[in-house]
């Protein structure tokens, strides 16, 4: 009876005295980071970040969430980062970070490889987070921008880049695990979404504008929208989106939506050519007809897909001589399938395979489907 | 010996439990995509030894290491030997507590003094040291069927972000790295299952040790496996390279759905049960041995004593998480008499005695 007694007693001292412990932190005393922007003073080599917090005050069951912008310099990110508990009374916790935005002057001068390194040194930041480029003159400007669906633009940004190859098709999704990929991987190319800022009926908002491309982690070109839908064609990162296109004669158009698409690429190495053998099968819905074509009758739709392919396939293959050509770099990561297939190839010629990609020969082979019309048979 | 009905089903999943730990060091891999490799060549590598081990148990049913030291060897190379594997297994404690230790300060409790983290570890072991054999085996069973209910869930959940292409090229390092890989985190999983033959003497009647052996070895070894692999399927083979902790990192890209999503304090929970078993194991282990060097005094009042040192071990063992990762790489050569040739001596000598006794019978 005393020793179950003593215990009990002991087991209760326990939870009182050792549920405090070096590492706690009430939620009174954080501040939720939800994104990050950072720039760099063109002359003096400092960083200057936007740290974007959730305003806990004003949120409540009534008020929409609300965010909160702090200022911060540093010489080095971390620096900054800390250098901004000069200004506030709470300690800043990373974990609900979900967006970061990098100015695209960061991106051509100096890389974005140290900046990924720090978040991914640092535990509390997630790897999921998106990485974003911005397209104007600074990253900090998106982060200041009036969201639609939530005043948080870091959640913004997220959930837009996220769905979006289901969708428009138009951006790519990196989380930082898949940037550090890119980089180091052999052969792997890096892309990044942008993000620029725009007016929507009278307020400033944030709409995706195609992706970034890089040489090694360095920023050497963009792709627009439509560009990038072919570029997620080859690399096979579609899952949605909408074709359109003019048929038959005047201004007669389609537009039919993806539904699903899967790309099998092939690469080979012939004396020094490199041959890429690109097969698309897509299945498209007919959404739009602006034009006298029966779609209940099989040879139209057969003539239509016939004619979706060949679209697509001439897009698919302009993008590729652009990216040959006007980009020179291998923009599509087909480095890395060589490598997948045939390692000890790879160690031979990865010195030049910019150039060998420069003169690769590509055959593109689409197979469209269209398994539906949407409601309506017929117009 | 205090009991002797363990059923093997127990023994098999403290077995499974006392591998599994060993996946905590993921970290010291250096083979990005072909770790996975690395791992099923490690069973392959290391299964003269485990037979070994059950040979040595199977000839002598119902006695632990100790005992069997102790009857086939005479007075001082007894006493060398059973010092030479307590003082072994006192220090692989030691190490593993702080191994641990340092797992959760990087990850999440970074303020904590590494101290206060050991000892605050090392009272449920000690409870559970305390208790026996037999809580231990039966609690073994309750933990192994959590972890394979976490890796089946992680697995499942990481299906759509998984691409099967990360472990292309398949066999791109050469041979002799995957070989040294394999051998090095074999000595620290599958290698210190030799001092399971400390507690083998529990095993049930009629039950063969062969059977706990290999079956806790086919489970342990695939478990793993399959943890490495999800881990490269997810995170890609240079991010889990870079990784010091890659299973931690890759639940954490796990995204489960908008209420609860992240899924990650599962894996520190897990480890956590990992870690306390293991050592408890080891901690009563050593006190086993200690107490037959004291002429069998109760091994439950050395386990005090016992832990102090394992805590003071921990302490000084690596400065930081940098040689903690070197470390694994010596180790192996450390372990090496510990884990063989001890083993095999006893094992010579163990057969050289029992075909003169059946001459003599």
């Amino acid at each position: 009876m005393m020793r179950r007694m003593i215990s009990f007693i002991s087991m209760i001292l326990c939870c009182i005295f050792l549920s405090g412990c070096w590492n706690y932190k009430g939620l009174d005393d954080i501040d939720i980071v939800t994104g990050l922007a950072i720039d760099k003073d063109q002359g003096s080599d400092i960083y200057q970040i936007t740290i974007e917090i959730v305003d806990t005050q004003t949120s409540g069951r009534e008020g929409e969430i609300s965010a909160k912008y702090i200022d911060a310099e540093g010489r080095t990110i971390f620096d900054a980062i800390r250098n901004s508990k000069k200004k506030l009374i709470n300690k800043l916790y990373g974990g609900n970070m979900q967006t970061l935005i990098i100015s695209k002057e960061i991106a051509e001068a100096e890389g974005v490889s140290i900046i990924i390194e720090e978040l991914l040194r640092d535990g509390e930041p997630r790897e999921t987070i998106s990485i974003v480029i911005s397209e104007e003159e600074t990253a900090k400007e998106i982060l200041l921008t009036d969201g639609i669906d939530s005043n948080i633009i870091s959640y913004e940004i997220h959930e837009m880049i996220t769905e979006d190859n289901k969708v428009t098709a138009s951006t790519v999704d990196m989380p930082l695990y898949q940037t550090y990929n890119s980089i180091k991987g052999n052969g792997k190319a890096l892309v990044l979404p942008v993000v620029r800022r725009i007016n929507n009926i009278n307020k400033n908002v944030v709409e995706g504008n195609g992706i970034a491309l890089f040489k090694d982690d360095y920023l050497h070109g963009f792709l627009s929208p439509r560009d990038t839908m072919y570029y997620l064609f080859i690399v096979d990162r579609v899952r949605g989106g909408v074709i359109s296109f003019p048929i038959g004669d005047l201004d007669e158009s389609i537009s039919m939506e993806i539904k699903d698409s899967k790309t099998d690429t092939k690469i080979s190495s012939n004396q020094n050519k490199i041959y890429v053998d690109i097969n698309v099968k897509v299945k498209l819905n007919i959404m739009e007809v602006k034009s006298q074509l029966n779609i209940s009758n099989v040879d139209e739709r057969d003539k239509l897909e016939t004619q979706t392919e060949e679209y697509i396939e001439k897009h698919i293959t302009e993008l590729f001589e652009k990216a040959q050509s006007e980009y020179e770099i291998d923009i599509f990561g087909s480095g890395n399938l060589l490598y997948k297939k045939d390692p000890d190839l790879w160690r031979k010629i990865e010195t030049h395979w910019d150039e060998l990609f420069q003169s690769a020969v590509i055959k593109v082979k689409v197979e469209a489907d269209i398994i539906s019309s949407g409601v309506l048979k017929n117009y | 010996m205090d009991t002797n009905n363990i059923s093997s089903r127990n023994l098999t999943s403290l077995l499974v439990v006392v591998i599994l730990c060993g996946s905590l060091v993921n970290g010291a891999f250096t083979i990005a995509q072909d770790t996975w490799i690395a791992v099923l060549l490690m069973g392959i590598l290391f299964l003269p030894e485990i037979l070994i081990y059950s040979r040595i148990c199977a000839l002598f049913p119902g006695k632990n290491l100790y005992d069997i030291i102790y009857s086939i060897f005479g007075r001082t190379s007894r006493f060398i030997l059973t010092l030479l594997m307590t003082l072994y297994v006192t220090v692989v404690t030691g190490l593993q507590l702080r191994n641990f230790v340092e797992f959760t300060a990087v990850i999440s409790l970074q303020d904590t003094p590494r101290v206060v983290l050991m000892v605050l570890l090392l009272l449920p072991v000690l409870y559970l040291a305390k208790e026996g054999i037999q809580v231990m085996a039966r609690w073994s069973f309750i933990v192994c069927a959590i972890i394979v209910l976490n890796i089946a869930l992680t697995i499942l959940l990481s299906l759509n972000i998984i691409e099967v292409s990360h472990i292309l090229p398949v066999m791109d390092h050469s041979f002799l790295d995957i070989a040294s890989n394999s051998f090095t985190v074999g000595t620290i999983t599958l290698g210190e299952l030799v001092m399971m033959m400390a507690v083998m003497g529990h095993l049930n009647k009629g039950e063969s040790p062969y059977k706990v052996y290999l079956w806790g070895v086919l489970v342990g070894i695939c478990l793993f496996a399959l943890i490495i692999l999800r881990n490269i399927l997810i995170l890609g083979p240079d991010m889990e390279e870079a990784a010091k902790f890659s299973t931690y990192m890759a639940v954490r890209v796990i995204d489960i759905g908008k209420f609860f999503e992240r899924i990650e304090s599962s894996i520190s929970f897990i480890y956590v049960l990992l870690g306390i078993t293991k050592m408890s194991l080891f901690m009563l282990a050593s006190a086993t041995g200690l107490s037959k060097i004291f002429k069998d005094m109760d091994y439950r009042k050395l386990l005090l004593p016992i832990s102090v040192i394992v805590v003071g071990i921990g302490t000084v063992v690596f400065k930081n998480v940098f040689e903690m990762f070197e470390l694994a790489w010596v180790y192996r050569y450390y372990a090496l008499p510990f884990q063989l040739l001890i083993p095999i001596i006893i094992w010579i000598k163990a057969e050289i005695k029992k075909s003169y006794s059946m001459k003599n019978n």
